[in-house]
């Protein structure tokens, strides 16, 4: 009975973990990158995070809580050049080819040849259930990788810029 | 009854018994003597002292550790919290930047 039940939990649990990319491919480029964020929480340092983000002490952090309320992890990388070609394609195809499976599906993809940027966003779903987020970035001089793994209301996570009342934090550049 | 009579008998100086002493030696060795029994505290009083001094290290010692923990941790999840915001403020970011170019298109 007992291990009916547990196999019933296990099997129950929506398994996210594909909706976690491997980046570390991207991590040889902090050595060329003039500023680099690189930022990895998962979903025991989220609720460690959620822990200190008060819901009465703003509205911003109040938001932020309720957003990663049922998050498994989020991964931020993001690189800055001081001149263009800091990275090539096939720095960028290891992510685009776990992006191209068939579990993900691309609901934005956008070139600007005016800004020189190219960005896309997809999203892993299952039913009605977003498994996770990605959003790739890729400007000249600048590469941003975003991934959100777990349920994630975009719309939310979109109206979150501008809110935040904190300064620009120096997290994980490269030492000088 | 005399009162000074009976002062006088009471403090008149008495040969003890001649066998006094083999009698006291005697009952010594024969371990006769009734034993004063001290209490388990009085008993262990040293004993007691040194557990007390150890429990009162450990408990200080478990208390500082204690602390130590709980501001590690304290750190840790501000850091966190912290590179939650920043990496929630790319996001966000990232996405009206698309959000953007897609309604200059349309």
């Amino acid at each position: 009975m007992i291990f009916a039940l547990l196999i019933w939990i296990v099997a129950a649990r929506p398994a996210f973990a594909q909706a976690q990319l491997k980046m570390d491919n991207l991590d040889r480029l902090a050595s060329a990158a003039a500023e680099v964020v690189n930022v990895t929480i998962d979903e025991q340092l989220l609720q460690l995070a959620s822990k200190f983000l008060s819901a009465t002490r703003s509205a911003d952090e109040r938001d932020i809580k309720e957003l990663v309320r049922d998050l498994k992890g989020v991964y931020v990388k993001r690189f800055e050049f001081d001149r263009d070609n800091g990275y090539t394609q096939s720095d960028i195809d290891p992510l685009l080819k776990q992006l191209h499976a068939p579990a993900w599906a691309r609901i934005v993809g956008v070139t600007s040849t005016r800004e020189l940027k190219n960005i896309e966003v997809f999203m892993m779903t299952e039913g009605s259930l977003i498994k996770g987020i990605a959003v790739v970035a890729a400007q000249p001089r600048e590469l941003t990788v975003v991934n959100v793994v777990g349920p994630i209301d975009i719309d939310k996570l979109s109206r979150l810029q501008g809110q935040f009342g904190i300064p620009q934090l120096d997290l994980g550049s490269k030492p000088k | 009854m005399n009162l000074e009579r009976l002062l006088r008998e009471a403090m008149a100086r008495k040969t003890p018994p001649p066998d006094l002493v083999d009698r006291v030696v005697a009952r010594i060795e024969r371990h006769d003597i009734p034993q004063v029994r001290l209490s388990f505290w009085r008993a262990n009083q040293r004993l007691l002292r040194v557990a007390a001094a150890v429990l009162i290290v450990a408990s200080i010692g478990f208390g500082v550790l204690r602390d130590r923990d709980a501001r590690r941790e304290r750190q840790q999840g501000e850091l966190a919290a912290r590179q939650l915001m920043t990496a929630l403020q790319i996001a966000s970011e990232t996405l009206n930047d698309a959000q953007r170019l897609v309604q200059q298109r349309q």
